[in-house]
């Protein structure tokens, strides 16, 4: 099935993902698979970029469309399902992010058999080198991590997401003033981070 | 004139899922449980008996905690009681259970500590005896 995407519909039950829930929560558990196939590429973006590049993240995805499961008889459609899915997906990458926090501050990031990656200077790709648009994707999720938490959750449910800003205040706990307050900040501090790579590029 | 920064950030064009993850998550799913929902009314009934039932243990039929020590009068407990207090001397020490001359002096070999055990069993009693209020014994 292929994957949908983000457009507003005009109510929720016409929205593909309110569909198939309401069918899951009916009794047909294969829509339930529908649903894992449609929204897990959204949902694995979202938790990398928030989450960062070294982070294992199959866990919490996983367990993001298991609580979808859990949820199905009491699920109601408020708005698009994507919002629903992220507020689950947001919560358990806050939790991961928190518990982060507290490891040691100097622990390697490790692959997923626990071998610890070797670290990646970016500037050996910075200002000063030529950089080829394969590594743009890597230095735009290492300054996406950069930035504080909640800019960068903002910033990446606007932009890649396409959510609006009571979409993406609903997911966070905030109010449309405040994230509209953190995407101008997300972009100005991402432009001054991206700045430089940019200028070498032109050089 | 398209922002550079978005442009830049579209360069960002999502990450790869692993193979195989929809049927994983499927897989483990049936062993789920599912959130049922109960009415409030429901909730409170239960909370409310359950708060009935503890008051009632507590109130009337609750037991003392049975003591960890074991009866003093029996010279094979007190012996694995004493054994484990020597293994444990340095726990007690650190957390001034015991000062260091009296580990000193009780610790000489392993079945020098006798006094160790009466001292704890009769420090156990003190806790147990009823306690005076004004209007008489508890």
């Amino acid at each position: 099935m292929t994957e949908v995407g983000t457009g507003a519909p005009s109510s929720p039950h016409e929205d593909p993902g309110v569909i198939l829930m309401l069918a899951f929560q009916a009794g047909d558990d294969a829509a339930f698979e529908q649903l894992v196939l449609a929204y897990q590429g959204a949902a694995f973006a979202m938790l990398r970029r928030i989450l960062g590049p070294h982070a294992m993240i199959e866990d919490l995805a996983q367990e993001a469309f298991l609580r979808v499961w859990r949820a199905r008889d009491r699920y109601k459609p408020a708005g698009k399902f994507t919002t629903f899915l992220y507020r689950i997906t947001y919560n358990l990458a806050l939790n991961r992010v928190r518990d982060d926090k507290r490891k040691a501050l100097y622990s390697m990031p490790r692959d997923a058999d626990g071998v610890e990656l070797p670290q990646q200077d970016l500037k050996a790709i910075g200002p000063d080198e030529e950089v080829d648009t394969g590594s743009w994707a890597q230095i735009v999720r290492h300054c996406l991590t950069e930035l504080p938490e909640n800019q960068r959750v903002a910033l990446v449910f606007q932009h890649y997401d396409g959510l609006e800003l009571h979409e993406i205040a609903e997911i966070v706990g905030s109010s449309p003033k405040a994230v509209k307050s953190l995407l101008h900040r997300a972009r100005a501090n991402l432009r001054t981070l991206l700045t430089p790579y940019r200028e070498a590029e032109n050089d | 004139m398209t922002d550079w920064l978005e442009e830049i950030l579209d360069c960002d064009s999502g990450e790869s899922v692993p193979d195989g993850f929809a049927s994983r998550v499927v897989a483990r799913a049936p062993n789920q449980g599912r959130l049922l929902r109960f009415p409030r009314i429901v909730t409170l009934a239960a909370a409310g008996a359950l708060l009935l039932a503890v008051g009632f243990w507590m109130g009337n039929g609750a037991k003392p905690m049975e003591p960890v020590l074991v009866d003093p009068g029996s010279t094979n407990s007190a012996a694995l009681e004493l054994a484990e207090l020597y293994s444990n001397r340095d726990v007690l020490q650190d957390f001034e259970i015991l000062s260091d001359a009296d580990l000193e002096f009780a610790f000489i070999d392993e079945s020098a500590g006798t006094w160790i055990l009466d001292e704890t069993v009769e420090a156990y009693r003190v806790t147990q005896e009823p306690v005076e209020t004004e209007g008489g014994q508890k």
